[in-house]
């Protein structure tokens, strides 16, 4: 439909009603308490085997653009990376294929660096515009692996096929490496050459998890409420489509149908 | 802070156009006129006949459905054909015949019919818009001119009513993204330009090939006056276009996609181990996927399908559930201006 | 025993890679042919095709390249195959793909076109080319209005000019739309096939397939042909008593690909082999 009828405009309502709330009641200062993800507890411990090894860090944001979703919360990761790294004195080294990562890249680490005092430790030939196509970044990234010696790689955003190419060589450099990656279909690539890996959706919730920030933290709270209601109206559409075809009509009627 | 926000008024304003062109419907509902066109005496005036429903039939796969065109010819009609507006007559599995106009509200489930109960003369404003209405609930902005009439077949489901403006802004907003698009690409290429001639001009390490991508960038140009060109034409530029393409391109392309082959093999090789009993199901579905798409066994090919079509289905939707309201969660964070971490909370 | 056996987990990768070439080499020296039983979800492809009406276009999304060409052209010869055997005209467009996209489809047409020379350019077939923006702004567009989204083929010709446009402007006069691609656009079925009902089609890697298997369930697809695999099988259908009429790229891959699968399932059970004779040999030690 290119309008919404009631059912959804209703929905719509809800869930941002949902998400908004959640999102106040944690800046009034609630307790959020959120599961452990091991992959993002793994950073910190990645980016000291760095430190200690004296190697740099490599961190690769995927092939999105930045009005990808994905590459947002990649961001988010990247500045936390930048800050610890920082703190611990470690290089990290940015590649990209999308141009206008370039900027906001070098601008999320030279304030983490600075930041820490550590800005001496920053140069921009760090960040890196590789090649144009994910496949021609995904060489450029192995090679860099190769020269620089990197001990730890982040991989972090959308993925295609390339993923392959970019863990397997970096699996045999020896490099810890952490993976979070919103394409279900390469996520069984990223743990077969990954240490930890961030499935589907724990990537949107990395930068709540990683910054315990109390906005990121009410929104990741308001979804999970939202999915709660999505999986109540699944037990009932299951339950509907086993009674017969008439509670199929009448649910169809409630939900909304495929027409107006 | 002026500038934070400007892009906070900015961003705002941005979403809440698309979000109120999704909600508020095209027309205002109550002074809009629904139902089938009876007949078109001028561009300004429209016949519609207000339509009851009568019946409500189910469609499966062994129903008949024939359609009466607007000419009063009868024809045969699959249920993905049927519109709103359809003067129909379905025979069902016990016999029984049922005739009427198919409304909108039919999906390819359930068909619901009507009848012509009262006609209404609608008169077409400067403010009025025009929907034909298709299947799923969903209209096209026509001429009235250009609507198909019939008092005794298949006719357009029409809504008629004052607009509420905002999807005549819609095809506006689309050139918009065109153009940024565009912009994107200007962008792309201007960085590249900057960082190959600074390598170049500061010699870095390897900054032949910079030189090289220069060199590639004018090739594939020239190359590119060449597409289009008839396969038998013996210009220069289309030899050269099919060099870059077919005979540079496409092998080095090929081989980068294949070295997966070979790191698969061997991702495969060290990571699929039966350490636990998780490892195991997974292991043993997958090779039975695998097996089953070579044809092997009838049987292996079964159980595969109903691996993907029933466990892989469930769950890829419910991963796909939880993704979708995540992004939505990030879309009202940025919509709203409340997106924290990296440098959405810094100052411009 | 149990030491060769251990040994078995640690082969070095460069002997997997050497059995994994000479699996997909070795088929195209030594020329091998396998049977190959279409599935449930080509054949809904093909029935499809084989019953659509002559009077109105199929719309082509093609946008792989050289990348994908392994499973996408096989995927791409078929269906213009079909098509073309059927008359039913199509137009070929690119919304968001490789540019290279509209390049490599020509070359596959102009391939089949050789065993249907009466077939003609503007009148059984248009390529209106690549449009950059991509995603559903375009599909909405080119739904509504086709001639707005692609003013231009990819000659530049104004499609006013080609008969076949002139009668096919929006998705009223689209009865298939087949989206070929590495990884195609699941927009397709949220934007097009929900608002409009048009049914649609994938051709797309293997890899993909598995997020694209839950809409044959639901119809919003009427059928998927998965990489190469699924070319091959469709290729059978068009050929079902002459296998020497069976050119298309799928059937040349299929037996490498069924033997390179072997060759990497053989090294998972070996690898596997190798770790459960280790665990024997800890548990041992354990009650030694």
């Amino acid at each position: 439909m290119d309008h919404a009828n009631t059912q959804i405009v209703i929905a719509t309502a809800a869930v941002i009603f949902v998400i908004l709330y959640k999102i106040f009641s944690a800046r009034a200062g609630r307790e959020i308490y959120i599961r452990r993800i091991a992959g993002l507890n793994a950073l910190e411990e990645a980016i000291g085997r760095a430190t200690e090894m004296g190697r740099p860090m490599l961190f690769h944001p995927g092939i999105g653009g930045i009005t990808d979703i994905a590459t947002l919360a990649a961001l988010g990761v990247l500045s936390y990376v930048a800050r610890c790294g920082a703190k611990m004195g470690s290089r990290l080294i940015f590649v990209t294929c999308v141009p206008v990562l370039v900027p906001i890249a070098e601008d999320i680490i030279k304030q983490a660096y600075q930041a820490e005092g550590q800005s001496e430790l920053f140069k921009a030939e760090d960040v890196r515009y590789l090649a144009a196509q994910g496949d021609q970044l995904a060489l450029g990234a192995n090679d860099l692996m190769r020269e620089e010696k990197t001990a730890s790689h982040f991989f972090f955003g959308t993925y295609d096929y390339t993923s392959l190419l970019l863990t397997e060589p970096g699996q045999h450099t020896g490099a810890m490496q952490i993976a979070g990656c919103r394409d279900y279909f390469q996520v069984p690539f990223f743990i077969a050459s990954c240490d930890y890996t961030i499935i589907c959706e724990e990537l949107y919730a990395a930068s709540a998890y990683l910054t315990r920030e109390p906005t990121m933290l009410g929104s990741l709270i308001g979804q999970d409420y939202a999915k709660i209601a999505v999986l109540v109206i699944i037990i009932l559409g299951t339950i509907a489509v086993s009674l017969g075809p008439n509670f199929i009509d009448y649910f169809e009627q409630f939900i909304g149908g495929p027409y107006k | 802070m002026w500038k934070k926000r400007l892009i906070t008024a900015v961003t705002f304003l941005g979403g809440i156009y698309f979000f109120l062109e999704f909600v508020i419907p095209a027309t205002i509902p109550w002074q809009t006129t629904s139902g089938i066109v009876l007949s078109v005496p001028s561009d300004k005036k429209v016949e519609v006949g207000l339509v009851s429903k009568n019946a409500s039939v189910p469609i499966t796969e062994k129903t008949v459905i024939k359609r009466k065109t607007h000419t009063g010819e009868i024809e045969i009609a699959s249920p993905v054909s049927i519109h709103p507006g359809d003067m129909v007559i379905i025979k069902n599995l016990s016999g029984k015949e049922s005739i009427g106009i198919v409304m909108p509200q039919s999906s390819q489930r359930r068909l619901i019919l009507g009848d012509v109960t009262k006609h209404k003369m609608v008169e077409v404003r400067d403010n009025s818009l025009v929907r034909r209405m298709r299947s799923r609930g969903s209209g096209e902005v026509v001429a009235a001119t250009t609507l198909k009439a019939s008092r005794i077949g298949s006719a357009d489901w029409v809504q008629i009513g004052p607009t509420t403006y905002l999807s005549a802004w819609y095809e506006s907003v689309n050139d918009f993204f065109v153009v940024l698009g565009s912009l994107a690409w200007g962008m792309g290429l201007l960085s590249l330009w900057l960082v190959h001639s600074g390598n170049i001009r500061k010699r870095r390490p390897e900054w032949y090939l910079s030189v090289l991508f220069f060199a590639a960038v004018i090739v594939g140009s020239v190359a590119g006056a060449g597409f289009g060109a008839p396969e038998t034409s013996k210009e220069w530029t289309k030899r050269l276009s099919d060099i870059v393409l077919f005979d540079l391109l496409r092998p080095l392309g090929s081989t980068i996609f294949s070295l997966l082959t070979f790191y698969l093999a061997s991702a495969a090789y060290r990571s699929f181990k039966a350490k636990s009993r998780e490892a195991v199901l997974m292991m043993a579905s997958s090779i039975i996927v695998i097996l089953g798409q070579l044809s092997i066994h009838p049987t292996l090919t079964t159980t595969s399908t109903w691996i993907l079509y029933i466990i892989n289905s469930a769950s890829v939707r419910a991963l796909e559930f939880g993704l979708m309201l995540g992004a939505i969660a990030i879309g009202l964070r940025l919509w709203l201006s409340l997106e924290r971490g990296a440098f959405f909370d810094r100052e411009v | 025993m149990l030491d060769f056996l251990i040994k078995l987990q640690t082969i070095d990768r460069r002997w997997i890679y050497l059995a994994v070439g000479l699996a997909c080499v070795v088929p195209f020296i030594v020329p091998m042919r396998l049977t190959v039983r279409p599935s449930q979800e080509t054949i809904g492809v093909y029935k499809t095709i084989e019953n659509l009406p002559r009077d109105k276009a199929v719309l082509i999304d093609s946008g792989w390249d050289a990348g994908s060409l392994g499973e996408n052209m096989g995927q791409a010869e078929v269906i213009v195959e079909h098509l073309f055997r059927r008359r039913v005209p199509f137009v070929v467009i690119n919304i968001g793909g490789s540019p290279q996209g509209p390049q490599f489809m020509n070359a596959v047409i102009d391939k089949i076109h050789k065993r249907y020379p009466d077939r003609k350019y503007g009148i059984d077939w248009v390529n209106l080319g690549y449009n950059q923006v991509g995603g559903w702004v375009t599909m909405t567009l080119a739904a509504k209005d086709l001639h707005k989204a692609f003013p231009r083929d990819y000659k530049g010709t104004k499609v006013n000019e080609l008969p076949l446009m002139r009668k096919t402007r929006n998705i009223d006069d689209i009865s298939l739309i087949c989206c070929i691609n590495y990884s195609p656009s699941e927009e397709w079925i949220g934007f097009i096939h929900g608002v409009y009902g048009t049914p649609i089609a994938f051709a797309c890697a293997g890899i993909q397939s598995t997020s694209e298997y839950r809409y044959i369930p639901s119809k919003q697809l009427v059928g998927l042909l998965v990489s190469a695999r699924g070319s091959a099988e469709y290729d059978v259908l068009l050929h079902p008593n002459k296998s020497e009429d069976r050119t298309s790229k799928g059937t040349e891959l299929i037996v490498p690909l069924t033997y390179g699968h072997l060759v990497i399932i053989f090294g998972v059970v070996i690898g596997n082999i190798g770790y459960l004779a280790e665990r024997r040999r800890k548990r041992l030690r354990r009650w030694e």
